[in-house]
């Protein structure tokens, strides 16, 4: 798990001349929601790592599983001691590319490419985003889904009909220039 | 007699159906923990938090994770977003701080307070990404 915290800082720290091409924010948002004709489940989670570099557009991002807040405390618990065993498997990485960024433009939707793991799973994962510039500060925007069986997540019988099988993650990340 | 009898059986059946109902609901619809009224296990400082951390993650995690943590520490940011307030503890560098997210009931107190000073509050630890993470804070003495 050390690993994740290199790559941050190299992609952080390499290259200090063109510092101001590389965009961070330590309070990104990722939120997820599962619709069943029972109930609908909505876990968000304020408290997200990203990087962007826009010289190399390399995109990371990384989340605690722990951070995410649901309504109910019994799913709360549920989710992270059953569904995605917190204790084990603590956090979630997206790595990957943005494809697609000028940045002389204030408001583009851009291609993102790379590798979503979670519960000791990577799946590929391909999504459009919305990328907009305001007054030097970076906002990206978008969401995709994931089915639940990819990240062998089990689903107990009992609740099977409340949980989705596909679920929608979105994500809102407000990036600062990084100067060090 | 016998028709008394087939009542108790039926005013029992229906009283365990309601205990039922009435655990399961309970259990479904059971609080968040209440920080606030939560008497911290741990008092700590920032920097302590963050340098235990970065020693020894998984052993950190061990003797924080899930705890109410009472941190002491200087304001480094403060940030709002969608009504949530989030408070930076460290020196404020990029990385190497506690983020802690205030729960809403916090915003009134949140909005006096400046960059720099020292403060405490209490949270559960999340756990450490590049920053110790604490979400449900409340701010104490």
């Amino acid at each position: 798990m050390k690993l994740f915290a290199i790559l941050v800082l190299y992609i952080v720290t390499i290259n200090n001349s063109f510092s101001q091409e590389k965009y961070f924010t330590n309070k990104g948002f990722i939120s997820f929601y599962s619709h069943s004709p029972i109930e609908d489940i909505t876990a968000n989670n304020n408290q997200v790592l990203s990087v962007f570099d826009t010289q190399s557009n390399e995109l990371v991002i990384y989340g605690l599983m722990k951070s995410f807040e649901f309504k109910k405390a019994l799913m709360q618990e549920h989710f992270n001691e059953n569904y995605v065993e917190s204790d084990k498997y603590p956090k979630t990485s997206f790595e990957g590319k943005v494809a697609g960024y000028n940045s002389s433009n204030k408001e583009q939707t851009v291609d993102i490419v790379g590798v979503l793991s979670l519960h000791g799973k990577s799946k590929d994962i391909k999504t459009k985003a919305s990328l907009t510039e305001q007054d030097g500060l970076l906002t990206l925007k978008g969401d995709f889904t994931v089915a639940v069986a990819d990240y062998d997540i089990k689903i107990p019988r009992t609740v099977i009909n409340n949980i989705a099988k596909t679920i929608k993650v979105s994500f809102d990340l407000a990036y600062k220039p990084y100067n060090k | 007699m016998k028709y008394l009898k087939k009542r108790n059986v039926q005013i029992i059946i229906l009283l365990v159906v309601a205990l039922i109902v009435y655990v399961f609901n309970s259990q479904y619809n059971k609080p968040h923990l209440n920080v606030a009224k939560e008497e911290p296990g741990i008092l700590i400082t920032s920097k302590k938090l963050i340098d235990n951390y970065k020693e020894d993650e998984n052993k950190s995690n061990t003797k924080y994770l899930d705890q109410v943590i009472k941190v002491t520490g200087k304001i480094a940011d403060i940030t709002t977003k969608n009504n949530k307030a989030t408070i930076t503890l460290g020196e404020g560098g990029l990385l190497g701080n506690v983020v802690c997210q205030l729960l809403p009931s916090e915003n009134k107190k949140v909005s006096s307070l400046q960059k720099g000073q020292v403060i405490s509050l209490k949270g559960i630890c999340t756990g450490y990404l590049m920053d110790v993470i604490l979400i449900k804070s409340v701010l104490t003495n």
